[in-house]
């Protein structure tokens, strides 16, 4: 896994506190601009938590989760989520039913998710990690039972999530993995 | 009852039990007891400036010589509607540059070399975040909120205390808190798990990370919203396991929060 693309958000707010949603209005966008100008060409981009020493939900919701769901084509994991922190973040990811994918420390091959997710997108994700690369068409092709709209839908709400990446190939869309190598 | 009497009833809680103690000695005591005098002061000199002006001189002089560099109180952020800049307002010890920032980095230094982990240190120094940053949102006063720490003879505390709206009206905001009716029940309710004046699920977590930091320990709480009061004192609180209490009503959201070291 590369390590290059990453933003050390502790560096970046120049403060290990990371606590109050006015603080992470304020520091939302130096942390946006940061991590696109270090995101990969295909938007990925790691959020170092290294030297966050708090973390709180309201400033995860204020001036972090919003490069999941603001920012088009960025695919941001976490790295070295501080133990403390895990439950802060866990309170937003549960209220957007959302799960984001999370590195333990440089250099780690196999990212875990943290946050819930609806059951039938982690089955769809593990489909997706099992395989590599698939369209909407595979996935019929692999379970009848679900018609194409319905695995289309799926897909296109991970990639909402951010957990997986897609490119167009003609007309049809190629969902890969986010992170998971 | 005129504003003597508001404040004489707000600074007597903060005394031994049963002693009116003087008003300028009792906002002595401590400096979390002096930035809820210095949220009275403020809120009544808007709306009562004449009653004030007769109590004002001998705790004003007081006030400012409590403040030095070193344990001032400080505004934790500019607020949305702008400051007043007539308003006489406590102070000193604010420095150039970044003072929110200076001012927390004194007091997690002033934590660590009083033998508190750092890792404590900085819990603390998260819950008082949350709180300022609550009176930035949510307070709508015309001025900005006050915040003071005080680490001294193995015990900490902070407050941050605002002269806006209260609980109150801030929850009445959210549609399913609109029949709320009193101070006191807008107490109870805002300071559980999930509780906020948007209504979003994302949001009302920021006492929990107070409640976080207080697992386990000897502490006492204090929150002061309008006209109702709610304290505790012992270890681990929760949020029902605070005693809510109505007050005299004036203006704002005063919290202080101690601790044994």
């Amino acid at each position: 896994m590369m390590t290059q693309w990453k933003v050390t958000v502790a560096q970046v707010v120049r403060r290990g506190i990371l606590a109050g949603r006015a603080a992470g209005q304020a520091d939302y966008p130096k942390i946006e601009k940061a991590a696109k100008a270090a995101a990969e060409d295909d938007g990925r981009i790691m959020l170092d938590l290294t030297g966050v020493e708090v973390l709180s939900s309201s400033y995860f919701d204020a001036a972090i989760w919003p490069l999941w769901s603001l920012v088009p084509e960025l695919y941001p994991a976490l790295v070295k989520v501080p133990q403390t922190a895990i439950d802060d973040i866990e309170i937003i990811l549960r209220a957007n039913s959302a799960a984001v994918w999370s590195f333990k420390k440089d250099g780690d091959r196999s990212p875990h998710l943290l946050g819930a997710m609806d059951s039938t997108l982690k089955t769809t994700l593990g489909r997706v990690i099992d395989v590599g690369e698939l369209t909407a068409g595979d996935l019929v092709d692999v379970d009848r039972s679900i018609g194409m709209t319905a695995w289309s839908n799926r897909l296109a709400a991970l990639h909402q999530l951010r957990l997986v990446r897609r490119r167009k190939d003609g007309r049809r869309l190629i969902y890969v993995p986010a992170w998971k190598e | 009852m005129d504003a003597i009497d508001v404040l004489e009833n707000v600074l007597v809680a903060r005394g031994p039990s049963g002693i009116r103690t003087p008003l300028h000695a009792t906002a002595a005591s401590s400096l979390a007891g002096l930035s809820e005098f210095a949220s009275v002061r403020r809120s009544w000199w808007l709306q009562h400036r004449e009653d004030l002006v007769r109590v004002l001189p001998a705790a004003q002089a007081t006030l400012e010589r409590l403040c030095s560099p070193e344990e001032g109180l400080v505004h934790p952020f500019a607020n949305d509607h702008g400051e007043i800049h007539d308003v006489p307002r406590v102070d000193a010890g604010w420095e150039p540059g970044d003072p929110f920032m200076r001012f927390q980095e004194r007091f997690k230094t002033a934590l660590v070399r009083a033998s508190a982990p750092s890792t404590f240190a900085f819990m603390v120094l998260g819950a008082f975040n949350e709180m300022a940053s609550n009176a930035a949102e949510h307070s709508k006063a015309p001025v900005t909120s006050v915040a003071s720490y005080e680490v001294i003879d193995g015990r900490w505390s902070f407050s941050v205390t605002d002269v806006g709206c209260g609980l109150l009206r801030s929850l009445q905001l959210n549609p399913s808190y609109t029949a709320l009716a009193d101070e006191a029940s807008a107490v109870r309710l805002a300071i559980q798990d999930g509780v906020s004046s948007t209504g979003k699920p994302s949001r009302g977590f920021g006492f929990t990370k107070v409640f976080k930091v207080l697992v386990d320990r000897a502490c006492s709480i204090r929150f002061r919203s309008a006209g109702a009061a709610a304290t505790w004192s012992g270890t681990s609180p929760t949020a029902s396991q605070l005693t809510i209490t109505v007050s005299p009503p004036r203006c704002g959201f005063h919290i202080q929060v101690a601790g044994a070291l």
